[in-house]
């Protein structure tokens, strides 16, 4: 008998957590406003740009954790998929933009293009967009992994090329010839499948639709990450010249767990912008991806549950911390780094539950 | 002793004329140091063959080049009369029958006995199949004879970090069998054991040669004597001798290049 | 008749330096003021005499004064009796002494008197003013004067009589050549067939704008078909220089490129390439040598040259102490976890940003660029380099020269060698690694430092500025091959000059992309640089 089971104590722990905090936040925010436990909506946006993270934190893990991929440029999936969204977004806008053209979204019309380029066509309708929040995203990474891993790339240099990598999308999101909005990205989103973005019931439509997705994603990875595949891949992580000599396909597995990684970190961005209303090339920022892996560093790395409490407990920190004192976040943050690689490398999971290891 | 396995059967691999492998005219060199020179070996079906020699004789490197680690620079290397070695990356080398022990035990330290021993079993390797990879009762079944065979069964759950050094080349010997390929490259299997382990070690590799090829490297002359094997010296990386111990130990050559000139 | 005797009477009394009459300019120079009497005099034959005597002053802005009279620039305030330049302001006309170079105030429009010249005055002036410069003994003085001569449209007979009567005797080299091109200029556009054939035939050499533009017109227009034909192959040939020179200077921005591209990366050469520590704090300290030096220049107002030397040890110093607290405190709990080592850096990088944003700005700071350090270097014509650029270049590859004599030759050169082979063996024969980590890191860290020093005279000095640098840093040092000094200055400068060709029909930012995809391509077919290392220790 072996010792994994599907879902263990925190898992089930984390899961209910989600479910209740869903449901709560829903209610309480439907209570009518001045009543004593109503909920503003911007906390439900914040809630919900907490879990586009802890799912993107996710992501990050299932590379890093339990396959050993450091990849310094998820937060380039996640643009990706943001951008994906955005498009739809902006297409939706349709006349309703500064200059009223019916097709061509504002940027174009400020740069004199005549007509929509290729590549945002289908935008307009949402099971294309959907499609291509999974396929965007997937393939990139798929076409990245193809080469990385198949010329046998590793460790710290392939985590300076996923730097390269994210840098270089940054450096081409920012050119307005490339037709996404240049500097500015793409914003003043009006609506979402009909439903008005300033409403609050999308709001709270936005905010469930990440739980979800968080909820489903992590039992795929806790899936993943019981199965064979699962022992497999942190076979790889750990020696992974050794399992090519059992006769594992190792450059497949990184391929396919790398792109499933990217799709989730798209579907993650594919949520977030809905909710904060803009994308621009910011977010392909290597200091944004850094970031996502210090989420998971301080949460444990190759505990899914420490990526998602991670995630949560750094933004909310964040959030607070920009609020009260923002000259001292930086200054926090890089302490956390600091704090977590040199005297808890196991992150604030293993600090919990310094017992479970023998599973992980 | 339990039975074992019969190697899980190869496509593609032709040993009509019964040799399993062939190296020949095999030359390769680290910055000008020739590692392994003009190497001829050929090993038989169902054939248990012992390789000796001084240190760096070529001997780990030679393992190499079967498995696909190192690349010669010249020379064939093939498997059966149909498969090109030398063309094949590692895991496809595995994955048609070849498998290996290396000489410093290289186990998952952060699985279980039991989970090294399903990472290895042969069979699921698509990424999908590994997904949904059930344990089946036929592969558990396996698993648990196997560790019985190795040893190892009290073990099962033990994270292999806490592992002795003798257990966890068992272990290895164990993934090995789980993989069960017709071909085995063992290096250095008496390391740290004790003359019980070795004892039973001999027996084991006996036992597999009635059903598979077997090459052993190792330094332990005593084990070696036991194992009743031809035996191939390598000396600065060709074949200095080959035949029988009692042959070998009357070999000038030989005896010059242990005992000194 | 009256005025023109007290005139006299003044122009008596000045030349016996007695002054009794009171002068309509008073300057302090009684010479100057006398001959601006004289100018200001209705008489043209009476201006032309102070004219003369303006020349023979001898005073130091008489070339200024001149130019300010035949341009109409120059006035005079009747009531103050100051020569004066006007500047228009918000308020009004501000009158700006012409002498001592001070406001005056603000003045109405009426009270700036001319100085009226006539045609033939004008050209006189032109003549004597080019003379004056042309004899002055400064060559620097008279290559302008003439430079100014080629530039000038309507240059008139007089003046190219000056050049022509001068052009034997001139001894500077330059000015002679610049001399015979005004010449040339002007015969290109003489009536006569054979004199303009004969002025084409000496100017094909030149790359001057001015000769090209003539020889241009002369192609398309000329009215007669030879010159049109002999103009024609000329310009074919002078573009043809020039692009070859443009080539040559494309090959030196990128050379200059790569040069900041290696200083920034060499320190990380020897942390990453030979200690194997991923520093990503890399950045910051390169930062932090160029606000030393903009903390040296605080120090020392005005004297930013000195300031700029001096920062060289002191942030040599100053980052390669930090190096040392960083690799003391953190880094060396974390050998053998590369991936634990970048997140830490990582951390200490947004420390050492913010430490500057909260104590100094979190603004740019503005580092001055000290005189010898700016201008250019004028190869010929179509060349030209900047002579910041080139000295940083120099300062790259003497720094580089250093590091690698310190790795060759020195003993700690050779410890930290041997720790990077073998850390149980080095400290089995007795090295303290230790010690040779941390003065290893202090090195690199140092040298970052020196980068940043250098970079403070190309580009914004700011706490976020390091963070511009780290990718490009890490990526040269894997290309030229981790763990090879040689390998990171091949790649940086190939990189550099690679970046400056792609540049012209790429555009700057594609060309740094392409860049990007080439090299995570290259890394991809060849992981271990253009010159990997050999042998087992490649293993690792």
């Amino acid at each position: 008998m072996t010792a994994r089971s599907f879902l263990n104590t925190q898992d089930k722990f984390v899961l209910a957590a989600l479910v209740l905090i869903a449901v709560a936040v829903v209610v309480f925010n439907s209570l009518p406003e001045g009543h004593v436990l109503h909920l503003p909506t911007y906390s439900v946006t914040l809630f919900g740009k907490y879990l586009t993270f802890a799912l993107l934190a996710l992501s990050v893990d299932l590379v890093w954790g339990y396959l050993g991929i450091l990849s310094l440029g998820h937060g380039a999936f996640f643009a990706l998929g943001g951008y994906v969204m955005g498009m739809h977004l902006t297409r939706e806008i349709g006349d309703r933009g500064v200059y009223a053209n019916p097709v061509l979204p504002d940027f174009m019309v400020f740069l004199n293009w005549n007509e929509l380029p290729w590549f945002w066509l289908g935008f307009d309708q949402f099971w294309f967009t959907v499609l291509m929040v999974v396929l965007v995203p997937g393939l990139a990474a798929f076409i990245f992994g193809w080469f990385a891993f198949r010329s046998r790339v590793t460790g710290v240099y392939l985590s300076i090329i996923t730097q390269a990598f994210t840098y270089a999308l940054m450096l081409a999101f920012f050119r307005n010839e490339m037709g996404f909005g240049g500097n500015n990205g793409l914003t003043d989103f009006k609506d979402v499948l009909g439903f008005s973005l300033r409403s609050d019931a999308t709001r709270r439509g936005l905010f469930v639709a990440s739980a979800v997705a968080l909820f489903i994603a992590y039992v795929i990875c806790r899936r993943i990450v019981t199965s064979r595949l699962g022992l497999v891949s942190i076979a790889i992580r750990d020696q992974e010249d050794r399992v090519r000599f059992l006769g594992h396909h190792v450059d497949y597995i990184k391929i396919s767990l790398f792109a499933f990684s990217a799709v989730l970190a798209g579907i993650a961005g594919a949520l977030y912008v809905p909710q904060v209303g803009i994308i621009n090339p910011g977010e392909f920022s290597p200091l944004n991806s850094i970031e996502i892996v210090v989420w998971v560093a301080i949460g444990g790395r190759a505990t899914l549950y420490g990526a998602v409490l991670g995630a949560i407990g750094v933004n909310y920190a964040k959030t607070w911390l920009t609020g009260a004192a923002p000259e001292l976040w930086l200054f926090a943050l890089g302490g956390i780094f600091l704090l977590v690689t040199l005297f808890f490398p196991k992150g604030v999971a293993g600090v919990s539950w310094p017992s479970k290891r023998t599973t992980r | 002793m339990r039975d074992i396995r019969s190697p899980s059967p190869v496509a593609d691999l032709d040993i009509r004329n019964g040799t399993v492998l062939y190296m020949e005219g095999v030359s390769v060199s680290f910055d000008g140091y020739k590692a392994i020179d003009e190497l001829n070996f050929y090993v038989n079906h169902n054939e248990l063959r012992c390789v000796i020699g001084p240190n760096g004789a070529g001997k780990t490197t030679m393992m190499d080049i079967i498995t696909g680690k190192t690349r010669p620079d010249e020379g064939q290397c093939w498997f059966g009369s149909r498969l090109n070695l030398l063309r094949m990356k590692e895991d496809e080398i595995a994955r048609s029958g070849i498998g290996r022990k290396f000489q410093k035990p290289t186990v998952f330290d952060n699985h279980s006995v039991f989970e090294n021993m399903e990472v290895s079993a042969d069979g699921v390797r698509s990424v999908y199949g590994l997904f949904t990879a059930r344990l089946s009762g036929e592969v558990r079944a396996q698993i648990e004879s196997t560790l019985e065979l190795i040893g190892l069964a009290d073990e099962s759950r033990t994270p292999v970090a806490r592992l002795s050094h003798g257990q966890k080349q068992w272990l290895e010997l164990g993934m090995l069998l789980m993989q069960n390929p017709m071909l085995l490259l063992i290096d250095e299997p008496a390391a740290g054991m004790t003359h019980d382990e070795m004892d039973r070690t001999i027996e084991l590799l006996t036992q597999l040669k009635l059903t598979h090829s077997v090459v052993v490297v190792e330094h332990d002359m005593d084990f070696v004597r036991n194992l009743e094997s031809p035996i191939t010296v390598l000396h600065q990386g060709s074949v200095l001798a080959e035949g029988k111990m009692q042959d070998i130990q009357e070999d000038p050559k030989v005896i010059e290049v242990y005992l000194g000139s | 008749m009256q005025r023109m005797f007290a005139v006299g009477l003044c122009l008596i009394a000045t030349l016996s330096s007695t002054s009794i009459c009171a002068s309509s300019i008073e300057t302090g120079d009684e010479a100057l003021d006398a001959a601006f009497d004289l100018l200001l005099n209705k008489n043209f034959n009476i201006k032309k005499q102070g004219l003369e005597a303006l020349v023979e002053s001898g005073h130091p802005k008489t070339v200024e004064l001149l130019e300010g009279v035949v341009n109409g620039t120059l006035r005079y305030l009747r009531t103050e009796k100051k020569l004066v330049w006007q500047r228009q302001s918000s308020e009004g006309l501000i009158a700006i002494d012409a002498l001592a170079d001070d406001e005056l105030g603000l003045f109405s429009k009426r009270k700036f008197k001319r100085i009226t010249v006539n045609n033939k005055l004008r050209s006189d002036i032109r003549s004597r003013l080019a003379g004056l410069q042309l004899d002055n003994p400064d060559p620097q003085v008279r290559l302008n004067a003439v430079q100014k001569l080629m530039a000038d449209d309507e240059i008139s007979d007089v003046q190219l009589e000056s050049i022509a009567t001068r052009i034997d005797s001139e001894s500077d080299q330059p000015t002679k050549d610049a001399m015979a091109l005004v010449l040339s200029l002007a015969k290109l556009r003489d009536p006569q067939e054979d004199v303009r054939l004969a002025a084409l035939d000496s100017v094909k050499n030149s790359m001057t704008p001015q000769v090209r533009q003539r020889v241009a017109a002369l192609a398309s227009s000329d009215e007669s078909a030879r010159v049109r034909e002999v103009a024609t192959s000329i310009q074919t040939r002078i573009e043809r220089r020039i692009s070859n020179w443009s080539k040559v200077e494309t090959i030196f921005f990128g050379l200059s490129l790569g040069s900041v591209m290696v200083l920034a990366a060499i320190g990380l050469a020897i942390t990453f390439g030979v200690m194997g520590v991923i520093n990503m704090a890399h950045g910051e300290l390169i930062m932090l040598g160029a606000y030393t030096t903009y903390l040296m220049q605080q120090l020392m107002p005005g004297q930013p040259g000195y300031a700029l030397l001096l920062s060289i040890p002191a942030a040599f110093v100053l980052t390669g102490l930090v190096g040392i607290v960083i690799e003391r405190s953190v880094i060396r709990f974390l050998y053998g976890r590369p991936l634990e080592t970048l997140l830490a850096t990582f951390g200490i990088s947004l420390i050492l940003q913010q430490f500057v944003r909260t104590t100094i700005s979190a603004q740019n700071v503005a580092v001055v660029t000290p005189e010898f350090l700016s201008g250019v270097w004028q190869l010929n014509e179509a060349l030209s380099l900047t002579l910041n650029r080139v000295y940083i270049f120099g300062f790259c590859l003497v720094v580089f020269a250093v590091l690698l004599m310190v790795v060759r030759f020195t003993s700690l050169g050779l410890h930290v060698r041997a720790v990077s082979q073998n850390r149980d063996m080095a400290r089995a024969i007795g090295i303290r690694s230790g010690r040779v980590d941390a003065l290893t890191f202090g090195l690199g860290a140092g040298i970052a430092g020196l980068a940043g020093v250098a970079l403070s005279q190309l580009s914004n000095v700011g706490p976020n500025m390091g963070q511009a640098y780290i990718v490009d840093s890490f990526l040269v040092v894997v290309f030229g091959g981790v763990g090879n000094l040689w390998g990171t200055l091949i790649s940086g400068l190939s990189l550099g000059v690679i970046n400056k060709l792609i540049e012209p029909w790429a555009g700057a930012v594609l060309a740094k992309i392409l860049l990007l995809v080439f090299i995570i391509l290259f890394i991809q077919k060849r992981p271990r640089g253009l010159f990997p290392q050999k042998g087992r220790a490649a293993e690792q």
